[in-house]
């Protein structure tokens, strides 16, 4: 304990004054580290967190903290350093490394999942102003009953189609930007629905109506699914959680009477 | 439009008969496992039963499976009554 507390007092000296520098180490090394990040790793930063943050820079915190956990868990067993015990915290060392990445994903997953859900309502929304309205006033006047999730990116929208660019690519980033399989298909019928010259918008209209309409079906029976496999899955965990413990308690009370 | 309104009715119906379903599976579940630890009583004959609550695992076990079933049927039931969902 005591060579612990006194190496990190050590290391923090250095540190402090400049005579180790650790995100050096790692800088200099980087390509080796390369090896180690995940192909779709700065695709998940920048879903999550925009342009504001520098994947390379996180990658190398996380190289960082891997390498921390292991130097401190080999510390901490410094006095009975078996191999098990090295590789132990080899182990936990990459846990911690591998463990933001994890955790980017699964909320690259939720969001994704909000994002499909939300989508038809948005839709529906779009579909009935569109009847009064030309599409890009549509789009502006539905920003404030839009899911909270999608007003950055509609304001965004609205915002290079007001500056002049009437082409498709403002429909697609948005469509990008929101990932899901059913964005880029809907964004290009509203696009088309935006083109067409008046005769043709009933038509038009009542074909994109369709399609919001089996959309948000498919969306609703998406979610009883998932609503009744919550429930199964309740039901399941409550029956093994009770149903083991009373075949502990017949096991154990089988032992004691051998016992007798 | 009036088609939109005849799915949506059909899939609320269909979901609520599904659900219901479910719900009344699952409290038949819920007080079977309580009867289940009758039938341990039961099965072990008064006189085993009695001895075996002597120790100490043993009623801490018995206190654990009734406190947790409680609590799954609880949290259950509060789930198949809020999570209704407007449309």
């Amino acid at each position: 304990m005591e060579i612990l507390l006194l190496g990190l007092i050590i290391i923090f000296i250095l540190e402090y004054n400049k005579k180790v520098n650790t995100s050096k180490f790692i800088k200099d090394n980087e390509h080796y580290f390369l090896i180690l990040k995940e192909d779709n790793y700065d695709f998940l930063v920048k879903a999550k967190y925009g342009d504001k943050v520098d994947p390379n820079i996180l990658f190398s915190q996380r190289i960082k903290n891997g390498f921390i956990t292991i130097i401190a868990f080999i510390f901490m067993f410094l006095t009975q350093l078996t191999f098990i015990n090295l590789i132990l915290s080899v182990v936990l060392g990459f846990f911690v490394f591998k463990m933001q990445y994890s955790s980017l994903r699964s909320y690259y997953k939720k969001h994704l999942h909000q994002i499909d859900s939300m989508l038809p309502y948005f839709l529906k929304n779009m579909e009935i102003l569109a009847q009064h309205y030309t599409i890009p006033v549509a789009i502006s006047r539905s920003i404030e009953t839009a899911p909270d999730i999608f007003k950055p990116g509609l304001r965004e929208l609205i915002e290079k189609i007001n500056a002049g660019d009437s082409t498709i690519d403002p429909y697609m980033e948005f469509a990008k930007q929101y990932p899901v399989s059913d964005s880029i298909r809907m964004m290009r019928l509203l696009y088309r629905l935006g083109l067409g010259s008046q005769e043709d918008k009933h038509e038009q209209l009542i074909m994109f109506s369709k399609s919001v309409s089996a959309l948000q079906n498919k969306a609703r029976e998406e979610k009883y699914k998932l609503r009744l496999q919550t429930m199964e899955s309740k039901t399941m965990l409550m029956l093994g959680a009770t149903g083991g413990g009373v075949m502990v308690l017949l096991v154990l009370s089988m032992v004691s009477m051998m016992n007798i | 439009m009036l088609l939109d309104i005849d799915t949506l009715v059909e899939g609320v119906l269909k979901d609520r008969m599904e659900r219901s379903t479910f719900h009344k599976a699952f409290l038949q579940y819920g007080i079977l496992l309580y009867l289940l630890v009758m039938l341990v009583q039961y099965l072990l004959g008064i006189d085993t039963y009695l001895t075996l609550l002597d120790m100490t695992i043993v009623k801490f076990l018995l206190h654990a499976i009734i406190l947790v079933n409680s609590y799954f049927l609880i949290n259950g039931e509060k789930y198949y009554n809020e999570n209704v969902g407007a449309e």
